[in-house]
């Protein structure tokens, strides 16, 4: 079960929250989301990331619905509520203010 | 949480899982992989799928219990795959459980639930150094307004004939101050309670009024007879109150102004000094018992100093003993039981304690022998990835499900035990009938008790099992030498427990044993005895002589008819075997100064030593001679005569038995006969006595006993009948109560000890069993992860002998280390239960042999099978297990 980068601790619900943000998708189309978007560096596995789904499901962030996909199988369906998008936006601003943070940190060398 | 909705979710996640797993594959092929590959490729990328399905599971509540619902349908499932384990686990507890239970039920019933009373813990006894707690009027008058107190309150109990229309009755009743009810806040049920003024009247109890008057409404404004005078009732007290003594049952209350008719003969409410009174006051909040008691000491002291220096016919002991006595609150809820009992019922929750440990001990040695035997499973389970939390959790839900069960059970249990145990041993009084149904507080306590079992036997196994070596675990390796060492330890703790129980239990029947053929010094055997008060029917003094002299006469008669059952009798003022006497002054002719004698006085019909067949030992016995208006005449007890007169001169000498009547009381000692134990058996130090012709001096005016020998056993009933008629033939009205054997008696007056005896016995065998099948467990535990052992040293040329005690030796080591531990125990327990023994012999040597011999046995056959199949292996079979 080796992974190629580990994600920061905290970073996946935010990730996944923006994926979500464009568009429903199911968990398979979350993971190749994430890495199409992250250029490859980014991966997440099942292991974590329906965990997370469920976690988030349970505090309605995120709803599911079951629905056919493109190729016809029924495959569950995340979509964002109205709680997980303010969610987003708190998580955001926060990741953003601790980025800068960070960075700051590192140029004042 | 319905079971279809957890399986719809389980399939969907299954459903969401697998088609993450399909896209993985998918997506293989596409990258040009042969199918195969793309398969191998996807399930290696996809990872554990169970670890996942575990983690989802344990996100929400909701299926946080599902998982828990799981949980308890596998523990049950296991449960049942082992049937015995499961019986010997539930049963151990349900015992243990049990008989705490039931002793509990009993000290809720007489301690706990108290008298129906407002706020009973703020009510305190003015208890008094000497005689339990009594006083006087005039000293309840003076300190009756004190403001710390919510109220004062005073009481006299004492028997009354009583009733309506020629039903008459022998009663309870209680002589009050008028703000008795007021003080202690008990309602009316009809009617009123007293008042300030009033006077001949009466408020019943619910029990009386529902019991003996039918529950007649119209009782209350109506007039009752007590002791042949008319008494206005009033009103009914609350249903539940019958008196402010746990055990007794009062029929009436009446104002304290009535006593010299509900007394008769004896008023004594304006004497200052003498003490039968009873106070109890209602403490205000904030008050502090302790210091506001050596206050009232100190008043006491000052109100009688006065009427003290003013009375010159008190002697110079009772002077010492008014002027030391002094005053303690006791709280009304501590004064239901008598110390003697509280202490028997306090060592029994000991060894009810003791019991639950030894339940528990067993428990927790079978769930870490379990632990060790599914080693294997809980090393599968936390490799494949099973949480450490959740392992622990299974098997805590194991030991959860088992105390459930033994909980339930042992609580049926006492359900059924404590009422029959309250039924047969009325622990706070001959007439206590207090309800132990369990109730809620039994309810908790039991829940609390079962769950603590389970926590403390159940949890650390659980921990232990989980800390185990998977891979040795998984190879098959069943040793556990650390865990069998802990039950090692543990077994020789149960031995040890056992022991001391079982020679406590052999202590207590052994004293039981003694004071039941302990030799009373008279003939009890066929001794019917019958209590008569014909001062309540208004009787004087010479018409009661004239009755006690029919009586005897009619008896004597009796005694020669073949059909009346009696072959002898005699009266006394005293019954043996009661618990009750009178004491009398001894004050010796030419030795006034010496007044430090108080033997017990007895007055008797002259014929009463040949009638309980006791000795003579110097002069004569009283007779026909010492009647009514001739010298008076006395007969003392040898112990009162060595005392007295150590030269050996008694016969002849004169004494007063109240130097304030010196001129009734002058006797002429005539006899010394040998001493007996007229009182009660477990305390040895009454035989000084004096006895006196009732003719001459009756000592108070009080009861009379009728002594009745039956002819045989089988006639005892028919003598008590001849009792009856010719107490009816004499006077119809008068009533003969407490009809009774000195068996009878005997047994009553050894009720507590009875049910210690019994009880302790019980259990003690219990504990003995408990033990024997923790160390069967143990040894077949032991036998069976040696087997392999076993075969290697037999097949290596070891005798059979050495293999049995390779195998077992150490564990039979442990037992008879706590053997010897429990020796040494019940040796240093000693002195905590001496005060409940008559004889109190430091060891009681067969009391703890014959324990030490039943624990062998009970080991025997605890060891017996896990032995016999340890020196059957076979080597060939076993060796090839592998």
């Amino acid at each position: 079960m080796g992974r190629k980068d580990d994600l920061l601790p905290g970073t996946l619900d935010l990730l996944v929250l923006r994926i979500l943000s464009a568009q429903a998708l199911h968990g398979w189309g979350i993971a190749q989301r994430l890495k199409l978007l992250s250029r490859e560096v980014l991966q997440v596995n099942q292991g974590s990331l329906y965990p997370a789904l469920h976690k988030m499901e349970a505090e309605g962030w995120i709803e599911a619905e079951w629905k056919p996909t493109d190729e016809g199988r029924q495959a569950k369906f995340y979509s964002l509520t109205r709680k997980g998008r303010k969610v987003l936006g708190d998580q955001r601003a926060r990741w953003e203010r601790l980025s800068s943070a960070v960075g700051w940190v590192l140029e004042t060398e | 949480m319905r079971l279809w909705r957890r399986k719809a979710t389980d399939e969907q996640l299954d459903a969401e899982l697998q088609e993450h797993l399909r896209q993985l594959i998918q997506e293989n092929l596409a990258a040009g992989m042969p199918p195969e590959e793309a398969r191998r490729e996807a399930r290696l990328a996809f990872g554990h799928v169970e670890s996942t399905k575990e983690a989802l599971r344990d996100l929400q509540p909701a299926r946080w219990l599902q998982s828990i619902a799981t949980d308890v349908r596998y523990a049950l499932r296991k449960l049942r795959a082992s049937p015995v384990f499961t019986a010997v686990a539930i049963l151990s507890l349900a015992l243990g459980i049990g008989a705490n239970t039931s002793i509990f039920s009993l000290v809720n019933a007489t301690l706990l639930r108290l008298l129906p009373v407002e706020r009973p813990q703020e009510l305190y006894w003015f208890a008094t150094s000497n005689f339990g707690r009594v006083l006087n009027y005039p000293f309840y008058r003076h300190i009756a307004s004190d403001p710390r107190f919510d109220g004062v309150l005073c009481t006299f109990p004492t028997f009354v004939n009583a009733g309506r229309a020629g039903a008459m009755h022998r009663v309870e009743m209680e002589l009050v101050s008028e703000n008795y009810f007021q003080v202690l806040g008990v309602r009316p049920h009809k009617g009123r309670l007293l008042m300030p003024g009033d006077e001949a009247v009466a408020v019943l109890s619910h029990g009386y009024w529902q019991g003996q008057l039918g529950a007649d409404p119209r009782v209350v404004g109506q007039a009752i007879t007590i002791n042949n005078r008319g008494f206005t009732v009033v009103g009914i007290a609350q249903p539940g109150f019958q008196g402010i003594d746990q055990g007794w049952r009062r029929a009436l209350f009446v104002p304290m102004q009535m006593k010299p008719q509900i007394t008769p003969g004896w008023n004594g409410l304006d004497k200052p000094l003498i003490a039968w009174l009873q106070l109890a006051g209602r403490l205000k909040p904030g008050a502090d018992a302790g210091s506001l008691g050596r206050e009232l000491t100190e008043r006491l002291h000052a109100f009688q100093k006065p009427f003290v220096d003013a009375d010159p016919r008190l002697t110079q002991s009772q002077r010492q003993m008014i002027r030391t006595r002094s005053i303690r609150l006791e709280q009304l809820q501590d004064g239901v039981l008598d110390t003697r009992v509280r202490l028997h019922l306090k060592t029994l929750v000991w060894i009810v304690g003791a019991l639950l440990l030894l339940a528990c001990v067993n428990l927790g040695g079978l769930l870490l022998a379990r632990g060790v035997e599914h080693q294997r499973e809980i090393a599968t389970r936390l490799a494949i990835g099973g949480s450490q939390l959740r392992v622990v959790r299974q098997l805590f839900l194991e030991s959860l499900l088992l105390g459930t069960a033994g909980g339930t059970a042992g609580f049926l249990l006492a359900a059924g035990i404590a009422p029959w145990l309250a039924a047969r041993f009325p622990l706070a009084g001959p007439g206590s009938q207090f309800d132990a149904t369990p109730d809620a507080r039994v309810l908790a306590y039991t829940t609390i008790v079962a769950l603590g079992c389970c926590v403390f036997f159940g949890l650390a196994p659980a921990w232990q099992s989980t800390r185990v070596d998977l891979i040795s675990s998984i190879r098959g390796a069943a040793h556990a030498p650390a865990a069998r060492r802990v039950g090692r330890m543990l077994l020789g703790a149960q031995v040890a427990v056992a022991l001391v129980l079982l020679a406590a239990a052999g202590l207590f029947s052994r004293n039981l044993h003694r004071l039941l053929h302990y030799d009373l010094g008279f003939r009890s055997e066929n001794l019917l005895l019958a209590e008569l008060e014909p001062v309540l029917n208004g009787y004087d003094e010479s018409r009661r002589l004239r009755l006690y002299r029919a009586i005897e006469a009619r008896l004597a008669e009796e005694a020669v008819n073949p059909r009346s059952g009696i072959a002898q009798s005699a009266l006394a003022n005293v019954a043996p075997v009661s618990g009750y006497y009178w004491t009398s002054a001894f004050v010796i002719e030419g030795r006034e100064r010496e007044k430090d004698l108080i033997p017990r006085g007895m007055a008797v019909s002259t014929n009463y030593f040949d009638f309980m067949g006791m000795r003579l030992r110097q002069g004569r016995l009283l007779d026909a001679r010492d009647r009514a208006g001739a010298p008076r005449a006395a007969v003392i007890s040898e112990s009162l005569a060595r005392k007295a007169f150590p030269e050996g001169n008694a016969v002849g000498r004169r004494f007063m038995a109240d130097p304030r009547e010196p001129e009734k009381t002058r006797f002429e000692i005539v006899g010394v006969v040998a001493d007996a134990n007229l009182y009660d058996p477990r305390n040895r130090n009454l035989g000084e006595a004096v006895y006196v012709p009732y003719m001459q001096w009756a000592f108070s005016p009080q009861a009379m006993v009728i002594q009745a020998r039956a002819t045989r056993p089988e006639a005892i009933g028919r003598a008590a009948e001849t009792l009856r008629r010719t107490v009816r033939e004499l006077d119809p009205n008068l009533a003969l109560y407490d009809i009774r054997t000195t068996e009878a008696a005997l047994d009553n007056m050894l009720r507590t000890e009875r049910m210690v005896a019994l009880l302790s016995s019980a259990f003690a065998v219990l504990a003995a069993l408990l033990a024997a099948i923790g160390l069967h467990g143990l040894l077949a535990r032991e036998v069976a992860a040696r087997t392999r052992e076993a075969a290697i040293r037999l097949a290596l040329g070891a005798s059979r002998g050495a293999v049995l005690w390779a195998l077992t030796g150490r564990t039979l080591r442990a037992v008879a280390l706590g053997i010897g531990f429990g020796v040494v125990m019940n040796v240093a327990l000693q002195p905590v239960l001496r005060p409940l023994l008559v004889d109190r012999s430091p060891v009681d040597g067969v009391a703890l042999a014959t324990a030490v011999v039943l624990l062998v046995i009970a080991a025997i056959l605890g060891a017996w099978w896990p032995a016999r199949r340890a020196t059957r292996v076979d080597p060939a079979t076993a060796l090839r297990g592998d």
